[in-house]
């Protein structure tokens, strides 16, 4: 029983750390494009400028 | 602007927004691999609802949705008095909820990504890294017309003494004005512990002129080194148009105060296209007091009493209230300062 509650006791923190880290690895379709400088240039044009700031 | 696609790969292991991933704010789909089908339900901005925020940040978030840099509320109340009942109903209708309020900061306007103005953005402030605060990248984009132009000299007046010094807008402007004390002002002059000249500058001196001019003279009346920025023809279709100016009137929140004064482009025919006519457009003047941020130690009106009392320079008068469909209220603003017994 003593021996459960210590397993259970180590594994919990690791398996919560995983679900990050697989969380973190599940995106890496929106990182590759979004860290990508060349790509987000050519689909991103400036827009032109129309008025002044206000404040 | 591309930079505000562009992430920072260092940014998004070291910052611990991410470690939730992209989907918990931006939904989409981060399973697909075509632009399309990733981006099918995604939401550009999250923090435009703060509920985003609130996951994590409720008792910030809580204030936030009551402070006028969520609610804009200010703007309506300050041309509300023009008014006439129902106009004031298809103001909101047709003015204030399309248009005012769309200038709205949201967390992410300060803390993720510069806001756009007029649809152009500075892009992410840092690679979609969570900053405190970068002023230059966040308010100078929305008060980067007058205000933030005015304090760092950027328009080519006086440079305000405070940022020569090294100071920013957050040293005076404090995180709780920011986000908020949980109580929904009218406007920012209810605003508690907004700043103040003297809560650094204790006046312990016994100066005479600040003896003399105690309780009728504002900091600014004096201390705004130069010309400032004054706005025309706002909300005309073209965008705003500026030109420099000091003038020196009574201040019209107490009609007793002589202050700095800067023109509120609101026209005639300003709200015209939605069918307002502003009944009660002399009701409210042009001219409201404005604690320039351009302010100085030593400036003509400190250097010479003649400044103001012999030369009345900057002192609004009767051929600059009526120009061009100007609000009656305006002349109640005109000070006739008087000579000095000598």
């Amino acid at each position: 029983m003593r021996k459960k509650i210590i397993v259970s006791l180590c594994l919990f923190p690791i398996l919560f750390f995983c679900g990050f880290l697989a969380a973190a690895e599940n995106e890496s379709s929106c990182i590759k494009c979004h860290t990508n400088d060349v790509l987000m240039k050519s689909l991103h044009k400036p827009l032109p400028v129309t008025a002044e700031g206000g404040g | 602007m591309y930079r505000g696609y562009v992430l920072d790969g260092a940014v998004l292991k070291s910052d611990k927004h991410f470690r939730m991933g992209c989907k918990l704010c931006h939904k989409g789909n981060d399973k697909e691999l075509t632009k399309e089908a990733a981006h099918k339900g995604l939401v550009k901005q999250p923090s435009a609802n703060p509920t985003t925020c609130a996951l994590c940040h409720k008792a910030i978030t809580d204030n936030y949705a009551k402070s006028l840099h969520y609610t804009t509320i200010g703007q309506r109340n300050g041309v509300m008095p023009r008014f006439s009942a129902e106009e004031l109903k298809t103001f909101d209708k047709k003015v204030f909820e399309q248009s005012c309020r769309s200038c709205h900061a949201s967390c992410g306007d300060c803390h993720v990504k510069s806001p756009p103005v007029s649809g152009i953005s500075t892009g992410l402030i840092k690679g979609h890294k969570f900053i405190k605060k970068d002023e230059g990248k966040t308010c100078a984009s929305c008060h980067g017309g007058r205000v933030y132009p005015e304090f760092t000299g950027e328009y080519g007046g006086a440079t305000d003494v405070h940022y020569q010094k090294g100071m920013m807008c957050a040293d005076c402007h404090k995180k709780i004005e920011m986000h908020g004390d949980g109580m929904a002002y009218k406007s920012k002059h209810e605003v508690k512990d907004r700043p103040q000249c003297l809560s650094c500058h204790k006046n312990s001196k016994d100066q005479i002129a600040h003896k003399l001019h105690k309780d009728k003279v504002s900091c600014q009346g004096c201390h705004s080194a130069a010309k400032y920025r004054q706005c025309y023809s706002c909300h005309e279709g073209t965008g705003s148009k500026s030109k420099e100016g000091f003038i020196l009137g009574l201040n019209p929140r107490d009609k007793k105060t002589l202050t700095t004064l800067r023109l509120i482009p609101t026209k005639k025919s300003t709200f015209r296209k939605a069918g307002i006519k502003m009944e009660n457009y002399d009701a409210i003047p042009n001219f409201w007091n404005s604690a320039v941020h351009n302010i100085r130690k030593q400036t003509d009106r400190t250097r010479s009493c003649d400044s103001c009392h012999v030369a009345k320079n900057g002192f609004l008068n009767h051929e600059m209230v009526i120009k061009e469909g100007g609000s009656k209220a305006n002349e109640g603003l005109i000070y006739n300062i008087k000579p000095i017994k000598r």
